[in-house]
């Protein structure tokens, strides 16, 4: 299944939707392998895989647990750590 | 029951205002106001800082102030009356990034109020800055690591006071 991964942050040098493949029925978990993947390819001044680590991922109402089933064609946004104020 | 009020502004558009803030939570029954406006410092760790540029997931957001905003209440009094707003955009030395303004019948509680709306804002808030410094480079802040539950992990911040 596809989501789309909308991006904030430091996230955003990569454009600001990363599309994914998914196997049916994948958690929130699931994510950061192929997002990771996906963003092999670019350089970076930060750890990519280390900032996908420390990343949430949200809708627009609420932060996900890491088990919360994804819909097919849904739109999850990363959250990398935050620094408002 | 106090009244709240949050919101994001495109500083493009409308930059914040301090004296809006305290005017919403100037009341009858309120003894006490108080007000925090985050401006942008001209260094950061070491560095010169020309601006800051504000990134904001604006409906989470939102939902996060008022969150934030009601456990205030449920802390200090329903009685409160809240303002919390947040920029959106670049900011230069100076600029205004957040206003927050509480009213309250008693100092204490107005206080207390503002700090905690300020701290909670900056460890679980979507919200990122981007600093540009005087040698042209820009850099997004290390931030704040949240938690699945929204609540952040606080011993974050004893390493980095970039804040």
């Amino acid at each position: 299944m596809n989501i789309t991964i909308q991006t904030f942050g430091a996230f955003r040098q990569f454009g600001r939707n990363i599309d994914l493949e998914l196997n049916a029925g994948a958690c929130v978990s699931d994510i950061r392998q192929p997002l990771n993947a996906a963003l092999n390819q670019y350089v970076a001044k930060f750890d990519i895989a280390g900032l996908i680590e420390s990343s949430r991922f949200a809708t627009d109402v609420e932060i996900l647990s890491e088990d919360a089933i994804l819909a097919a064609g849904s739109t999850i946004t990363i959250l990398p750590p935050v620094s408002g104020g | 029951m106090g009244k709240i009020f949050v919101d994001v502004w495109d500083v493009s558009q409308q930059p914040l205002d301090s004296m809006a803030g305290l005017k919403y939570v100037t009341e009858m029954p309120n003894g006490a106001e108080t007000l925090f406006i985050g401006t942008v410092r001209n260094h950061n760790l070491g560095k010169k800082v020309l601006g800051i540029s504000y990134d904001v997931f604006i409906p989470l957001a939102k939902q996060n102030f008022l969150e934030i905003c009601q456990e205030a209440q449920a802390k200090w009094g329903d009685d409160l009356d809240l303002y919390l707003v947040h920029a959106q955009g670049k900011l230069d030395i100076g600029g205004v990034s957040i206003v927050i303004a509480v009213g309250s019948p008693h100092r204490d509680e107005a206080f207390k109020a503002c700090r905690y709306l300020i701290e909670e804002v900056k460890h679980r808030a979507p919200v990122w800055k981007l600093e540009h410094y005087a040698d042209g480079d820009s850099e997004w802040s290390k931030g704040c690591e949240l938690c699945s539950n929204t609540h952040a992990i606080h011993a974050h911040d004893i390493a980095d006071k970039t804040h």
